[in-house]
């Protein structure tokens, strides 16, 4: 066996758990959506924003171990930077659409009753500083935020996997202490305009994606690197339970008066841009339950009911894209219907086929781009 | 994060269509005018048959952005309606709004331009900026608490008004975390908020305004918006009196 590492099967897991992501991230960016009340956010304190770094630094990690291990570290890292590069081309695109959307609002729409407040200064008076700022990433408008912090995050990713191997957890140390510093010292980024923090904190968010990378590193090498343990599970599934009871309590009383919302004033708000500890750890939990209950060739992934899914999350950056620009329709097509329940439900469900058919035709494309398995040499 | 968000302008069309509205544009379901804050003062100051000073503090729409005039912002046909429904008291409205500042910066102005008129109540209409320009939710949240504590060391009832609803703007700024944490500090200091983004919402489900209108038409529909938020402030402020005791109004 010359590449062991190719013959293993596809871990349907990560493309599972990454399309769930990004069907939730096109439901809970559609403004004044009632299905946001059920996504992941309202079970728990971590959302489908932690899944998508989690699984983006995993997913980074596992791919440039395998090519690492075909072609050395050079290939890899410029693979990898020509990953960046269709990302940062992807996050201009995005933010090409996004403008063209606020500035038509604008001008069809110019109403001083709810413009005056708005200051869209920043935007429609001095267009050249907002477009410099957006290529420079510091620009980052109301949902077009994640892509900046991936970007930032893959670009400095083939430095830190630079080290030799045996410093990995000496970087992973690093990464810990750059976590703690933010929470203690407050160390952030600005962006514009004002000179805002970054909706998402690089220096926070880089250990989420850091451990995602350790472990899809590990499993591209045949690694294992979490294993059950009566104590560890016992108490991830206690401090699942209680953010389970703590979220939903706070989803409830937004829609039931009189409701208490538990640990209001103690633990609201969770610091997203942060990555608030309450927030890493819930992610670690689960993270942490599900590894040790499945495994990476469980037929469930890879059964037809999660074959869309699987689809999405296998062709990320594009299905991120569209459900950006379809959140943003929907919003527009809402406001039209009406925000009946019906109007709702058929925006949400053409909205998630659209994204599943998509993922399905990216699927077939690349499906006859390949060349059949049977004229393919075998690997002598 | 839908915590507390317009639970009822979300649900409400979503669950009963669109039922007909009564005799006026103004009407809202009344849960969403309803809440348990306090007004020791005002009940006070109206039972002793003194004058009610009230306080408007604001952005660019307390101020009467679009407005006719600057009698038609609704601060001034609260009072308005309030005189009307208090006859024989007087009452008098001081608008204070400002366009785009942010609570911090209207927190500032409270002891120079507030306090200094004497107010039984002061009416603080706030969020919007502070969501467009992304100020720091904790932050915000503290110039909220410590603003309110402020007024009421002041011997004054407060009352805010949540950022107001506009179809496609959503896009432009991260609202909900902002509108959140103003009802969040209203509760946890037990004061009344004007659910303007909820009635808006309820509004606009309706179509009771037409906002695609262009002047001189779109003015009167702005001036008609602005008589209802004073209309409902003012029936919010009542009911508050009652339930506080206020024997001449029940």
């Amino acid at each position: 066996m010359a590449f062991p590492q190719q013959q293993r099967p596809r871990d349907f897991r990560i493309d599972f758990l990454r399309g769930l992501a990004l069907l939730v991230i096109f439901v809970d960016h559609i403004p004044q959506n009632l299905f946001a009340l059920v996504t992941l956010r309202n079970f728990g304190f971590s959302d489908a924003s932690e899944w998508f770094i989690f699984l983006s630094g995993y997913a980074g990690a596992y791919v440039f171990a395998l090519r690492r291990a075909r072609n050395g570290y050079f290939y890899a890292a410029i693979q990898m930077l020509r990953r960046v590069w269709t990302l940062y081309v992807a996050h201009i695109f995005v933010f090409v659409l996004y403008t063209a959307q606020v500035s038509f609002t604008a001008s069809s729409f110019n109403n001083p009753l709810y413009f005056d407040e708005l200051n869209l200064g920043a935007f429609l008076q001095e267009p050249h500083v907002a477009v410099m700022e957006a290529l420079l990433l510091r620009f980052q408008p109301p949902y077009l935020d994640i892509l900046p912090l991936y970007i930032v995050l893959m670009l400095i990713a083939p430095l830190a996997f630079a080290l030799p191997a045996r410093y990995g957890w000496t970087a992973i140390a690093g990464s810990g202490v750059l976590y703690l510093c933010v929470q203690l010292f407050h160390w952030q980024l600005q962006g514009y305009p004002d000179n805002r923090p970054w909706t998402f904190n690089p220096l926070a968010w880089q250990a989420l994606f850091a451990l995602g990378a350790l472990l899809g590193r590990a499993a591209a090498l045949s690694q294992r690197l979490i294993w059950p343990n009566r104590w560890l599970t016992g108490f991830a599934v206690v401090y699942l339970a209680f953010a389970l009871v703590i979220s939903m309590s706070w989803t409830i009383a937004g829609v039931v008066d009189g409701f208490p919302a538990l640990l209001d004033t103690e633990l609201f708000p969770l610091d997203k841009a942060n990555l608030s500890p309450w927030r890493f750890s819930h992610i670690l939990a689960v993270v942490y339950i599900v590894w040790i209950a499945t495994r990476p060739d469980q037929p469930l992934f890879n059964s037809r009911f999660a074959r869309p899914i699987v689809l999405c999350g296998a062709n990320s950056l594009n299905i991120f894209c569209l459900g950006v620009f379809l959140s943003m329709l929907g919003d527009v097509v809402l406001d039209q219907l009406g925000r009946g329940l019906g109007a709702q439900v058929l925006v949400n469900l053409v909205g998630c086929a659209l994204m599943i058919a998509v993922a399905y035709s990216l699927d077939r494309a690349k499906a006859l781009d390949r060349p059949a398995p049977a004229a393919r040499p075998e690997a002598a | 994060m839908m915590r507390r968000l317009a639970a009822l302008a979300l649900l409400g069309p979503a669950l009963l269509g669109t039922p007909a509205y009564g005799a006026s544009r103004c009407d809202v379901p009344h849960e969403l005018i309803e809440d348990d804050g306090e007004f020791p003062v005002t009940a006070a100051t109206v039972t002793r048959r003194q004058p009610v000073r009230i306080v408007a503090i604001g952005g660019a729409v307390t101020a009467g952005s679009g407005a006719s005039a600057a009698m038609a912002a609704y601060p001034m046909r609260l009072q308005a309606h309030l005189s009307a429904r208090l006859p024989g008291h007087t009452v008098m409205v001081f608008n204070r709004a400002m366009a785009r500042q942010t609570a911090a910066e209207m927190a500032a102005r409270f002891t120079s331009e507030v306090l200094s008129e004497r107010p039984t109540l002061v009416v603080w209409e706030t969020g919007t900026v502070d969501a467009v320009r992304g100020v720091d939710l904790d932050a915000f949240t503290r110039t909220l608490s410590d603003g309110i504590a402020r007024l009421r060391a002041g011997g004054v009832d407060v009352m805010l008004v949540d950022p107001q609803y506009s179809p496609r703007t959503l896009a432009l700024m991260n609202l909900p975390p902002y509108l959140e944490a103003v009802h969040m500090v209203a509760d946890a200091t037990r004061i009344d908020v004007f659910n303007r983004f909820d009635v808006m919402r309820h509004w606009t489900a309706q179509g009771r305004f037409d906002m695609t209108l262009k002047p001189p038409e779109l003015t009167a529909e702005i001036d008609a918006i602005y008589d209802c938020i004073g209309q409902l402030l003012a029936q919010i402020i009542v009911e508050r009196l009652v339930s506080e005791g206020v024997r001449e109004l029940r």
